[in-house]
């Protein structure tokens, strides 16, 4: 074994010789290194035989490069690829900040599109897992999602043909009470124990869920990961058949899930998912795996045909998707795009920065181009030979890009706990990115700045190479900088526009006690009306302030058809309802007392009081202030009418924006009536309403003790996730912006510092004429700012374009108000002038008799 | 074609795979003979290259021997001169006559 040649050495070689010779070279290696090893001993022998290797690998290289391929004029040859090392070294600080900020666009664009596409387009890791579906229930007319029916969930288990595993799932919280009192919310993932056959899994300890815990009435268990069993049970070995609290219901362990589970969440632990009673509707998802070769058209033909046991109304269809799917919907979907989208914008603007940088040192090499031209060099040599220095910066670059796109995504899947199935790795269409990126990159840089500079009369570009090329860089330098400007102005715009849409969105209008409100579900039917309950909690010690609604800030509320109703009667000066024929809007049940629990006063009449409750009461609503904005079409609300799912309700006050919406900001448009539903949610507001889970309990009990009461959750910790992930790509539209900014920033420093080191002659011949210091500056500044304005303007144009009208970019962000595009272009103008100071003092300061000793 | 021109060093080769035989001749004896026959080293990544572009040029040939275990059971590629490079040292070593032909072995002077 030691005999061998270098493990290395091998591998190059094999990368490198072409096949039909590795065999040979390979043995020869091999040979050599054994007698060598005889002689000399294994240290010498593996130095001596790794220079050898390296040699022939580096002979193999050359030749593959320079023989292999076919010589055509303005091909890439060897010498060419030399030479522009060769002129690459001569300027290191250029070839450095072009690798950097080739490698900073490529590298963003690439982790922008690594995450696109896995969250879009990615393979699911585990066996099967593209026949991994989830099958959910919505009704037709309004496309809203609802629960699959019991029945046909089991008509899907006995439909054998087409599912080789069939369960359910449906993520929740569980309260974790520590012997020590400490309550701590538990993510908790129900599931059908058929789960674990579809995604097999093997438990770190005990055994993973099987279906007789499923059945009812069996014993409460629960699977607890690694993770949790590590962090609170000290990874105690004895912990199978312990008995633990959850939400007040004992559940025995019976093991441990490793860290690695792959299932479709990532919970903190597993229980059981109760087989469904008949004619009920079920309260998760069906997921299912197909079988081989079954087509998922069918599959969901077949599923339809089975709904209908459950009474409902409407008519039920039923979506099957792939993981994916399911998760990047509509959208998230179109966000994801439109980041994209921005990412490879951000390359295009480095890319037009890197150009800026060579177009202005291949115009100071115009006279030596002239001479290769007049010398007999065809265009296409000069192009491909400016081209060849981008292109090695760019493989550099792209080179350099990966591995930090690599280390983030890296990264990301070792924090990934939402989705743990998520694959972040390299594959072929992340490569196939990476490298059409790199050549755009190319192509902008490299490529168009070399035409460009190639395109001139050699007799002219010698006189005025000789005269020290008086004019800066010109009409197209000219040109580059207005473009420059204006992708910047653009790009920071919509970035600022979707980070205050996001912002917006994550941060309701109002802040919100989230910290102090506290709620847990309950299902009311048969049971005391709500009142009773929060009467009985407001009078506990601690406790400010109790109400009831069905749905909370950020949880997705049921959507309702809302008409206004026909204006008999009103007054002359109320606006015209100019609402479209009929709206959807979320429709929030609420007893009196919720909104002191939010903490949010009324903007005009008053809010739901306990005379609206009373039954016979006049129907009435609360609207929220962006209903009033998109439905009514603003003018005064309070005193109005309006027909909500066919009841006719007198709207009697106006409340700002809870963040009622879950995703789509244009979706905002709310409305509360009395509560009425059966199915609602308790929610109490005190200091540390954690403490006060068991005392809530018991008020709860004492007022009907069969009443069973969910997990009692702070308000921070309901839709977390959702406000988390709208808050990441917020924090990320103003990262892409402000390296935009940056990088166009660094290049007009080099522009303006470029034009007045090639105009020191000028300069200095001017002020030995007797010129005052303002003129010169303005002849060195004053193009440039006169460029910077158009950019500006054209980018507020621009920005302004991509943001108006239908276009994806625009689902439903908030209008991006006149001064954005003005105030952007502002800040970047002075920015820029800023960086302008330093050249333009330098400027000042030449000295006449040194500007033309210059020459 | 292309190939009437030989560089010096693919004459060499040339020669020390006519002189070893098509059952001898592999890159590390070309390598030896070049190197007993001149003095002067012949690295054996040169003779690869030069293999390599000789075998495209049409003027040898070459097959995979027997595989042996002290190359690790991988075999030699063993190299024939073909007719093509036959003629190409013909004309090779005809161009060289003539040009010496004439010359003092001595002054290097007609």
């Amino acid at each position: 074994m030691s005999t061998s040649a270098p493990a290395w050495a091998r591998r190059v070689l094999r990368w490198v010789v072409p096949g039909e010779r590795v065999e040979d070279v390979l043995g020869d290696l091999e040979e050599a290194h054994a007698l060598r090893h005889a002689r000399l001993g294994r240290r010498s022998a593996w130095v001596r035989t790794s220079l050898e290797a390296a040699d022939v690998a580096f002979a193999f290289l050359r030749y593959r490069i320079r023989d292999a391929a076919p010589r055509a004029p303005g091909r890439l040859s060897w010498p060419e690829i030399a030479g522009a090392f060769r002129a690459l070294r001569t300027q290191p600080v250029l070839a450095f900040a072009a690798t950097l900020a080739l490698a900073t666009g490529i590298g963003i664009a690439t982790t922008g599109y690594g995450f696109v596409d896995s969250l879009l387009w990615g393979r699911v890791p585990w066996p099967g897992g593209d026949r991994f579906v989830l099958v959910t229930a919505y009704s037709e007319p309004d496309g809203e999602s609802t629960r699959l029916d019991a029945d046909t969930y089991r008509g899907m288990v006995r439909e054998t043909g087409f599912f080789e595993h069939v369960g359910l799932l449906d993520g929740t919280h569980l309260n974790l009470e520590h012997a020590s009192g400490e309550i701590e919310p538990l993510p908790v993932e129900r599931v059908s124990p058929s789960l674990f056959q579809a995604i097999p899994a093997r438990p770190v300890l005990g055994r993973l869920l099987l279906p007789p815990d499923a059945a009812a009435g069996a014993p409460p268990v629960v699977l607890l990961r690694e993770s949790l069993w590590e962090r609170r049970f000290e990874a105690d070995p004895a912990v199978v058949g312990r008995t633990v609290r959850l939400s007040g219901a004992a559940y025995t362990v019976v093991g441990v899930m490793p860290d690695a589970y792959p299932g479709p969440s990532a919970p903190e632990a597993w229980v059981p998912f109760p087989e469904p009673g008949p004619a009920t509707l079920v309260e998760g998802r069906a997921f299912a795996v197909l079988r081989t070769g079954v087509d998922r058209e069918a599959v969901r033909a077949r599923v339809e045909a089975m709904e209908g046991g459950a009474p409902r109304s409407g008519e039920v269809r039923v979506r099957v998707e792939r993981l994916h799917e399911a998760l990047v919907n509509g959208p998230f979907r179109l966000v994801l795009l439109a980041m994209l989208g921005v990412l490879v914008l951000l390359l295009l603007v480095v890319a037009a920065n890197v150009a800026n940088l060579f177009y202005a040192r291949a115009t100071a090499r115009s006279a030596e181009l002239a001479v290769r031209t007049a010398l007999g060099a065809s265009r296409a040599r000069l192009v491909t030979q400016l081209g060849v220095e981008v292109t090695l910066i760019a493989a550099l670059a792209a080179a350099a890009g990966l591995a930090a796109s690599q280390a983030t995504m890296g990264r990301v899947q070792e924090f990934n706990s939402a989705l743990p199935w998520l694959d972040f790795s390299l594959d072929a269409s992340k490569i196939g990115f990476l490298v059409g990126a790199t050549l755009l990159a190319v192509a902008v840089a490299g490529v168009w700045p070399a035409l460009r500079a190639t395109r001139r009369d050699p007799a002219m570009a010698l006189r005025r190479g000789s005269r020290g090329a008086a004019h800066g860089l010109g009409r197209a330098g000219a040109a580059m900088i207005v473009v420059q400007m204006a992708v910047s102005v653009a790009l920071i715009g919509v970035a600022t526009v979707f980070a205050r849409g996001f912002t917006a969105y994550a941060l309701p209008q109002v802040a919100l006690p989230r910290g102090e409100i506290m709620s847990g579900w309950v299902n009311g039917a048969g049971h005391p009306p709500a009142q009773a309950f929060v009467d009985a909690l407001a009078g506990v010690p601690g406790v400010a302030v109790a109400s009831a609604t069905t749905f909370l800030p950020r949880q997705d509320p049921e959507r309702v058809r809302v008409e206004p109703e026909e204006a008999t009667g009103s007054r002359e000066d109320r606006p015209a309802p100019t609402t479209r024929a009929h709206e959807t809007a979320a429709r929030v049940g609420v007893l009196p007392g919720y909104f002191d629990v939010l903490g949010a006063a009324p903007l005009a009449g008053r809010v739901i009081a306990p005379a609206d409750m009373e039954e016979g009461a006049a129907p009435v609503t609360v609207v929220n202030d962006a209903f009033v904005r998109d439905v009514l079409g603003g003018g005064e609300a309070v005193g109005r009418r309006i027909v909500v799912d066919g009841v006719s309700r007198e709207i009697v006050g106006v409340v700002p924006d809870l963040g009622i919406g879950l995703v789509d900001p244009t979706r905002a448009a709310g409305l509360y009536v009395p509560l009425t539903s059966d199915v609602y949610q308790l929610v109490v507001r005190a200091g540390d309403p954690l403490r006060l889970t068991g005392q809530v309990r018991s008020a709860v009990a004492a007022v009907d003790p069969s009443l069973s009461l969910g997990t009692l959750l702070p308000l921070e910790r309901i839709a977390e996730d959702n406000v988390k992930f709208m808050r990441g790509v917020s924090v990320l539209f103003a990262a892409v912006g402000a390296v935009a900014m940056l990088l166009s920033l660094v290049t007009l420093y080099a522009l303006t510092s470029y034009a007045v080191t090639r105009r020191t002659r000028e300069i200095g011949i001017r002020v030995a004429l007797g010129e005052g210091y303002l003129s010169v500056a303005r002849t060195v500044v004053g193009g440039t700012a006169l460029q910077l304005a158009a950019g500006a303007a054209l980018g507020s144009a621009l920005g302004w374009l991509a943001l108006r009208g239908e276009s994806f970019f625009t689902f439903g962000l908030p209008p991006a108000g006149p001064w954005t595009f003005p105030g952007v272009a502002l800040g970047l103008a002075l920015a820029a002038a800023a960086a302008s100071w330093k050249p333009v003092r330098r400027a000042l300061a030449i000295q006449p008799m040194e500007a033309l000793r210059q020459e | 074609m292309g190939h009437r021109g030989l560089g010096e060093f693919e004459l060499l080769v040339l020669l020390a795979a006519a002189r070893l035989g098509p059952g001898e001749a592999h890159a590390v004896s070309i390598a030896r003979e070049i190197e007993e026959r001149t003095g002067r080293s012949a690295r054996r990544s040169a003779v690869y290259i030069t293999l390599q572009r000789l075998e495209q040029k049409g003027l040898v040939s070459s097959r995979l021997g027997d595989s042996r275990p002290e190359r690790g059971g991988k075999a030699r590629r063993l190299v024939a001169v073909e007719p093509d490079g036959t003629r190409a040292m013909h004309d090779a070593r005809s161009a060289y006559v003539s040009m010496w032909d004439g010359l003092d072995p001595v002054s290097w002077r007609p």
